[in-house]
């Protein structure tokens, strides 16, 4: 077996090839111990992949397919909704946490990283984009306040109007997108509250997500 | 030609140099074909690239810049934008599409999947992310309800909005976001509806983006 | 030193590996200087990185850890915000450029408030929250957000704006797009409030993040 640490020549390529169907590969290993392995995935049309371990196919992180369309199946991504309404749960200026009552259904939850109670943890540092949504009922026009928090270690992000204008039919949906800076262990949730009147306003869930929140590790 | 399949030695490192201006690359071949190159790209600022085929610079999928941005040229993304206003398309509740009317104007759509008719078809399974935002006119303050949604093959994502109160020159603007979960060929489009008048309420288009429909694969 | 140019053989394989615990490499050059270099940077949990230059842990530009998460720690995002209030802003029909100067994190230093310049072409996420103070009950009829961009404009209509503050004073709303920029294209944002006269305010805060301006390259 040649040790060779060069390679320098007139065309300056490295070609790998198994001369026959199958894959083609650069396996990183650290003293004997596979890390991660870069290459093409024959058995899945072809496409490149870094993988961790000794596998392509097996925990892929970066896929990308022969269009040139990437992936990171491994990415931290989450979207979890209200599937049913929680009554009585603001208006006296109680804030009500989205998930806090009724769980909510996970869409999915790349990494499980996402409670059905409603709260993120960031898995690791960076720059998440965070998007929320409430669905209010069951307002009236004494309802002088609605708002929808994202709520990050950090920091608070939060929209805030005058809903007592807004309200015929008692509903009203509010929502919040930002790009967030956290780090590992952060956590991030949502919440919402109505002011003006008893504990009357609910939230309302359903099989849309009306009432969500969702995010992804950006960068 | 030597037959390599491993390298180990102190430094652990394989170097790969031209040895003068040239790009400096591995090209990953299965059975003679080839599938992707990775390397430096010397006629693009010595940008690092993953490419389809045989030639960087040609159908670049993924390239890093060497102050590290990062950017992915064939990562399904697109904008469209109501380029002229549809009159007298809601108020009496009726649903409509933007894109539906008019065709909208593609400011851009890499990998095309989306149509002017304002439909985007998810080319793979993956996450992606959604913003929505319309500009509707003529409104009065009998319209109770105002919504618009982002809907896709899984689930509806809705914003509603009562603008009884708030009406004094018609004009309103209203939006939407979300990650959202695409099985590959789920399609996405956005609606809005205003209730309670006859059908007088337009969607206001023009040059720029104030009613308009965007989004990406995240990951 | 052996020169490689072709690596063919059953396994179809080439292992990077030190033969202890040490990173295992591929350094990228062009006649003699270091552009990038991709491997396991064994000091940081063995996570796979494509870093600038020639080591490992220095300009990472591309991270996988083991499980998958991929962070891109030199990718253009940012994210700023008021500590302060601006007072007398707007109300008469001014359109308020936003200045927004605490910085949160800006990857790449390309925010100089109040505009972000794009680093390169491509495809860009912004978003501008706003915290609207001192609109007094029937005084604006009408008002807009912008997010104004080289290519275009995305405004966001706020009609009859004055019913919408909570307490008579603040409200708070955003607007986000997705949108493409070439390099050295520029975005600001502006309100523009009209009806009355100019004694609305741009709260801020060191508290927590009222008013601010977030964006990132996505690819």
């Amino acid at each position: 077996m040649a040790q060779i640490n060069s390679i320098n020549n007139a065309t300056s390529k490295l070609t790998i090839d198994p001369g026959a169907s199958g894959n083609s590969f650069v396996q990183f290993n650290v003293n004997a111990s596979s890390k991660f392995i870069v290459g093409i995935d024959d058995s899945a049309s072809d496409v490149f992949k870094i993988s961790q371990g000794s596998a392509l196919g097996t925990n892929d992180t970066f896929i990308m397919n022969t269009s040139g369309v990437p992936r990171m199946p491994l990415q931290a991504a989450f979207l979890g909704y209200l599937p049913s309404t929680d009554t009585n749960a603001t208006g006296d200026t109680t804030q009500y946490t989205l998930g806090g009552t009724t769980a909510l259904t996970k869409v999915f939850d790349q990494g499980t990283n996402f409670t059905t109670a409603g709260v993120f943890t960031a898995p690791v540092t960076g720059r998440y984009h965070l998007s929320g949504m409430i669905y209010l009922g069951a307002l009236t026009s004494s309802n002088n306040l609605a708002t929808i928090d994202i709520v990050t270690t950090a920091t608070i992000y939060d929209i805030n109007f005058n809903c007592s204008s807004v309200i015929s039919s008692g509903k009203l949906s509010i929502g919040i997108n930002t790009m967030a800076s956290m780090t590992a262990g952060d956590t991030a949730f949502v919440r919402t509250r109505a002011e003006g009147t008893s504990k009357v306003v609910s939230v309302l869930g359903g099989a849309n997500a009306n009432s969500s929140f969702s995010g992804y590790l950006v960068c | 030609m030597a037959q390599v399949n491993s390298i180990n030695n102190a430094t652990s490192q394989l170097t790969i140099d031209p040895g003068a201006s040239g790009n400096s690359f591995v090209q990953y071949n299965v059975n003679a074909s080839s599938k992707f190159i990775m390397g430096i790209d010397d006629s693009a600022s010595d940008a690092f690239k993953v490419s389809v085929g045989s030639a960087l610079g040609t159908t670049d999928s993924f390239i890093i810049t060497s102050a590290g941005y990062n950017t992915m040229p064939l990562c399904p993304a697109f904008l469209g934008y109501l380029p002229s206003t549809d009159t007298n398309v809601t108020g009496d509740a009726t649903v409509y599409t933007l894109g539906g009317t008019t065709a909208l104007t593609k400011a851009f759509d890499l990998g095309t999947n989306f149509t002017t008719a304002g439909v985007f078809t998810a080319p793979i399974t993956a996450r992606y992310h959604f913003t929505a935002m319309v500009e509707a006119n003529n409104m009065t303050s009998s319209n109770n309800l105002y919504y618009i949604q982002i809907v896709t093959t899984n689930r509806t994502y809705q914003i509603n909005i009562d603008p009884a109160s708030i009406i004094g020159s018609g004009i309103l603007s209203n939006k939407v976001a979300t990650v959202a979960d695409m099985t590959s060929g789920d399609t996405a489009k956005v609606q809005i509806s205003v209730a309670n008048t006859t059908k007088v309420v337009g969607c206001v288009g023009g040059s720029n983006g104030n009613s308009s429909f965007s989004g990406f694969l995240a990951c | 030193m052996a020169q490689v140019n072709s690596i063919n053989n059953k396994t179809s394989q080439l292992t990077v590996d030190p033969g202890a615990t040490a990173n295992s490499f591929i350094q990228y050059n062009v006649n003699a200087s270091n552009k990038f270099i991709m491997g396991i940077d064994n000091s940081a949990s063995n996570a796979f990185k494509i870093s600038a230059g020639s080591a490992l842990g220095t300009t990472d530009t591309f991270i996988t850890t083991t499980a998958g998460i991929i962070t891109r720690p030199l990718q253009c995002a940012f994210a700023y915000r008021n500590s302060s209030i601006a007072s007398n802003v707007t109300g008469d029909g001014t359109a308020y450029t936003l200045a927004a100067t605490t910085k949160i994190f800006d990857q790449g230093s390309n925010f100089s408030s109040p505009t972000f310049t794009a680093p390169v072409t491509g495809y860009y996420y912004l978003s501008v929250k706003m915290y609207i103070r001192n609109e007094p009950t029937a005084a604006s009829t009408s008002g807009t957000i912008a997010i104004i961009t080289t290519a275009r404009t995305y405004t966001f209509f706020l009609d009859n704006p004055s019913v919408l503050p909570n307490s008579g004073t603040d409200f708070v709303e955003s607007v986000y797009v997705f949108t493409n920029m070439t390099a050295a294209d520029t975005m600001t944002t502006t309100l523009t409030m009209s009806g009355g006269t100019k004694t609305i305010s741009m709260f801020g805060s060191a508290a927590q993040f009222y008013t601010g301006i977030t964006g990132s390259l996505i690819c």
